[in-house]
């Protein structure tokens, strides 16, 4: 970094000094080539377990690449490394540029490029590995969470450090839904990264049951919310303009949407639990903001779209103004389609179905997708100093990549009221119409194949895009030095005499940004708090039954099988008070029930039918068989198989950790409990294993990890059974 | 015991309209105050000197175009 004062002298007054410096570069460089890198990545992952929900076989048979394991890889890579590298690329550039300085230190913008790269390794190795805690979108184990706190807080430092020493004193809006995003994301990864270790790769969550399910989707929708879209609505308050060559259309907008934005966002996430045990007022709450969203979120779209007003004829020719228009369009639809979703009506079908999928990738491939791609044809020019390779093969992109994702929404829409209709007919007589779950599965396959179509059109848009990168990148003159240009110090300004900042209010707000800063953590915490407490206070109230008793150590070691396999990725545990749904799975859940959960394992998709009652429904033969071959059990099932669980042994030594761990957690195991967990596991192993060798099942199974799963798995729902819940 | 089942009832199964009606207070709040401060007078010159700021490229010193 180059900074060299043009004038000074000690003894004449302050008056304002021009400084030479130079903008880091090779910082956004490095970001925008990961993001080409982990964007093929996400994407072909993408594309494979589509093709394994369309047939099984894809899962080969192999422990690392199921659909349970991979799907999580495919999330995190989608949202954290090629979305989250896009950001940095994007944040870094309109930030230096917007305040008129280099980053503050370059040595900490290393630190967190290197450090998100390593952590991006770490999940893609951990989670195919079954390293996993369980929680959409917060799977990561506890050594990596606690990097990626060092690596945001690297990068957190970093950022306001460039505020202070800025060179443009007025803060740009773009800037303000950085700063949201640093703040936001920091508060949410923290409250639910709150793990207690049981190893050095396995930990339970702190929270249980109704507590854990509210925290995470206070978190899972606030991560689309400060990670999907504040980020890239700065981005596109930067990148619209400047590609565009037109100001905003309306800044005063931009100022009221940012405000709505952050406040509401954060109070949205009960609408994912709806129906569930979750106390009525609370989901009440989070359907009543989460439709109020709707407004600020199009204030967004329709400022962004504006600013093309006497530019739309553009759009025919240039493929980075249809990206934009594109992307802008389908977060609008994304963002209609959210309130609606979030009615308790509409999620009385939609929930659990592929209609959720559908709206989650028309967001993520339409409106994330394609600002990205907006942004990189944009960048890639100016940073390299050279012309686009091919517009041509710019604007094939764009439109391979918008059919892929119409094929893949429609197909996913359809899919989603296929099965959401389907699960609910009931014939005059009073019985469910498609009575066996495996009907509706079978109904939608050739819907699986059609989103699986368009994920691969995605795809090979995205080569096509590598490409003609690679391609412009490899015709770039080879420049040495950077750019040097220069721009006036701000003159310090006392707190006492904030007029000089102008004659009105605003530019005091706007100018300071720790003033700034404060006000969007209070806007993020009021709804925070207001939801999250009294669920909190409420659970001390729940009153579980003395009778009812947590897992024994050898279902609790068939729960982290189950959580290891992603089985909560296809399966459901929650069973919504709808009389079709008693009717197809039993009584709806009770918060008792999964008092004891860590972490709670109500799932949000329903690939596979619910099992919060699977305890006692079919012997433990059925479930030795169907684990090992689905289909011999439910031909047609797109389940995969799971042979490596009648080879792999218990780990029956690891049992008495778990156990005094959840006694930590409050969970009610006594001390004799613990003294006996290897022993009882060893007993409760036997019995079911020699019910199933007296069935003819191999002796060798008694050690097996299948013989835990299935001790799980015949515990769901028996305590409501038995009376134990009220 | 009964004081403390007649707790549980209330915190799990009534719609504490009180708490829904707090929140849109304060986001009414938040959003009347916010249209208040971007509408005061004088703000437009602002803001339009605001939209330009990403147009506003720094000169190079290098004779190249930015």
């Amino acid at each position: 970094m180059s900074l060299e004062s043009s004038e000074s002298s000690k003894d004449q007054p302050l008056k304002p000094q021009l400084e030479n410096f130079s903008y880091d570069d090779a910082i956004v460089k490095k970001f925008l080539i990961m993001t080409l890198v982990w964007g093929a990545v996400a994407l072909l992952v993408g594309v494979v377990i589509a093709v394994q929900l369309a047939d099984w076989r894809f899962n080969f048979g192999l422990p690392w690449i199921t659909f349970g394991r991979l799907r999580p890889l495919h999330t995190n890579a989608a949202i954290f490394a090629f979305a989250g590298n896009a950001i940095f690329a994007g944040i870094y550039y309109s930030t230096q540029r917007l305040l008129k300085t280099r980053m503050a230190s370059d040595l900490l913008s290393q630190i967190h490029f290197w450090g998100w790269q390593a952590i991006i390794v770490a999940a893609a190795l951990t989670l195919p590995l079954g390293y996993t805690v369980g929680k959409e979108y917060a799977e990561l184990e506890l050594p990596i969470k606690l990097a990626i706190t060092v690596v945001w807080v690297v990068f957190a430092v970093n950022y306001f450090k460039t505020l202070l020493q800025r060179r443009e004193r007025h803060i740009y809006v773009a800037i303000w839904f950085y700063i949201a995003t640093i703040i936001t994301v920091a508060l949410l990864h923290v409250i639910n990264s709150i793990n207690l270790p049981v190893s050095f790769w396995k930990s339970y969550p702190v929270y249980a049951g109704v507590q854990d399910a509210l925290v995470q989707w206070w978190y899972g929708h606030n991560a689309v919310a400060f990670f999907l879209t504040t980020p890239f609505l700065g981005l596109m308050y930067y990148f619209l303009p400047k590609a565009a060559g037109l100001p905003v259309y309306s800044y005063r907008l931009s100022i009221v949407h940012f405000w709505s934005l952050v406040f509401i966002y954060i109070w949205a996430g009960p609408h994912h639990l709806l129906y569930s045990t979750l106390p009525e007022w609370a989901q009440t709450l989070g359907m009543i903001f989460s439709v109020m969203l709707w407004a600020p979120s199009w204030g967004g779209m329709v400022n962004g779209l504006l600013t093309l007003r006497g530019a739309w004829h553009r759009v025919r020719t240039e493929p980075i103004l249809k990206f934009f228009v594109a992307g802008l369009t389908f977060y609008g639809m994304a963002t209609f389609e959210g309130p609606l979703l979030s009615v308790k009506s509409v999620s009385a079908i939609a929930h659990y179905t592929d209609w959720i999928i559908a709206h989650v990738h028309g967001g993520t491939l339409g409106w994330n997708g394609f600002l990205i791609f907006a942004m990189i044809y944009w960048l890639v020019p100016k940073l390299w100093k050279t012309e686009l390779y091919s517009v041509k093969l710019a604007h094939v992109h764009f439109w391979t990549a918008f059919l892929g994702t119409l094929i893949y929404t429609v197909s996913m829409w359809t899919a989603g009221i296929t099965q959401g209709l389907m699960w609910r007919a009931v014939d005059p007589s009073g019985h469910l119409v498609y009575p066996d779950f495996i009907e509706t599965v079978i109904k939608i396959i050739p819907l699986y194949f059609l989103r699986a179509i368009g994920g691969f059109l995605y795809l090979g848009s995205f080569f096509l895009m590598l490409y003609n990168i690679v391609k412009t990148i490899a015709k770039a003159p080879k420049t040495k030095a950077p750019d040097v240009v220069s721009a006036y110090r701000l003159t310090p300004v006392a707190l006492s005499n904030l007029s000089q900042l102008g004659d009105r209010p605003h530019r005091i707000l706007e100018g300071l940004p720790a003033v700034f800063s404060v006000l969007t953590l209070i806007a993020v915490i009021v709804g925070t708090v207001i939801e999250l407490i009294p669920v909190f206070l409420g659970n001390q109230h729940v009153a579980a039954s003395s009778s009812l008793k947590p897992y024994t150590g050898l279902e609790l070691h068939g729960r982290d099988i189950y959580v290891r396999e992603g089985c909560y990725v296809c399966h459901s545990q929650m069973i919504r008070p709808i009389l079709s749904e008693t009717m197809r799975y039993g009584e709806y859940s009770r918060e008792q029930e999964s008092i004891y959960d860590h972490p709670f394992q109500w799932g949000s998709k329903r690939i596979g039918p619910d099992l919060a009652r699977l305890g006692g429904k079919y012997p433990d033969l059925w479930h030795y068989r169907h684990m090992l071959d689905p289909r011999e059990v439910t031909p047609g099932s797109l389940m995969p198989a799971y042979p490596w669980l009648y080879r792999d042994k218990t780990d029956f030594r690891a049992i008495p950790k778990k156990l005094k761990v959840m006694k930590s957690l409050g969970v009610p195991y006594t001390e004799m409990d613990l003294a006996q967990a290897e022993a009882d596991a060893l007993s409760h192993a036997k019995k079911i294993a020699d019910r199933l060798i007296s069935q003819g099942v191999p002796a060798t199974v008694q050690n097996q990890e299948i013989i835990a799963l299935i001790a799980y798995l015949q515990r769901l729902g028996e305590d409501f059974k038995k009376g134990l819940i009220q | 015991m009964i004081q403390r089942a007649m707790i549980q009832k209330v915190l799990l199964y009534y719609e504490l309209p009180v708490l829904v009606c707090l929140g849109l207070l304060l986001f009414m709040t938040v959003f009347i105050a916010t249209l208040i401060w971007v509408f005061r007078k004088g703000s437009t010159n602002f803001y339009q000197g605001l939209e330009q700021l990403p147009l506003q490229d720094l000169n190079l010193l290098n004779g190249q175009e930015g």
